[in-house]
């Protein structure tokens, strides 16, 4: 697949995960495979967002687009 | 930015990262301040939603560790199963990396002894029994 030179910093992942009292310790290959996922996350969502603003022939991204996607799109419903 | 107080409320993934990711994704896209720290917030809240997914398999296994089958196993019961795949090819990455670090590093405890001083110590023998 393509290079990605943009990643998530493991460390902050696994703070985030401990941060919750009511999570149980995760692997490192657990935080690896969180920190991917979220990286989709964020790359889903922007995509999303974005053919919002084409709708709107904007060229900017903006939080309208974002609040559209996440109420269009099941996945993003724990987001309302 | 102002400093942080220690409270894990503040935690996020910080803002270049996330800056980084939709410069990638929307190359020649302007992106709006609040839509950029939407997605930081989302990024949080994603991380908690999979998180205590995967802890709830986690504690129906008998395992005590979250483990990356859980997290896996927690994005398709979400709604993320199109991650998958990708997600899995990281985790070939991860056991390919370990299993080479794991091989150089007994390797390197079945040699105890720098090689300098094994060489030494090869030609010591060869010179006693030439001497033989």
């Amino acid at each position: 697949g393509p290079t990605r030179l943009a990643r998530l910093p493991l460390a902050r992942v696994k703070a985030l995960v401990k941060a919750d009292p009511d999570v149980s310790l995760a692997s490192q290959e657990a935080i690896f495979v969180l920190a991917r996922a979220t990286e989709l996350f964020v790359e889903t969502i922007a995509k999303d967002a974005y053919v919002y603003a084409q709708q709107g022939k904007r060229k900017t991204l903006q939080r309208k687009d974002l609040d559209n996607a996440i109420e269009a799109i099941d996945e993003f419903a724990f987001l309302e | 930015m102002a400093s942080s107080s220690g409270n894990d409320d503040d935690l996020t993934i910080p803002r270049a990262a996330i800056n980084k990711m939709i410069k990638e994704t929307l190359p020649n896209v302007r992106v709006a301040n609040d839509a950029r720290e939407l997605v930081v917030n989302c990024c949080t809240e994603f991380i908690h939603l999979i998180s205590s997914e995967a802890n709830e398999i986690c504690n129906k296994s008998e395992k005590k560790t979250i483990s990356p089958e859980h997290v896996i196993q927690a994005l398709e019961s979400l709604g993320f199963g199109s991650y998958i795949s990708e997600v899995k090819e990281v985790l070939q990455e991860c056991k390919t990396v370990a299993l080479k670090r794991r091989k150089a590093s007994s390797r390197l405890e079945n040699l105890g002894i720098p090689e300098e001083e094994l060489l030494r110590q090869q030609q010591e023998l060869f010179a006693k029994v030439s001497e033989q």
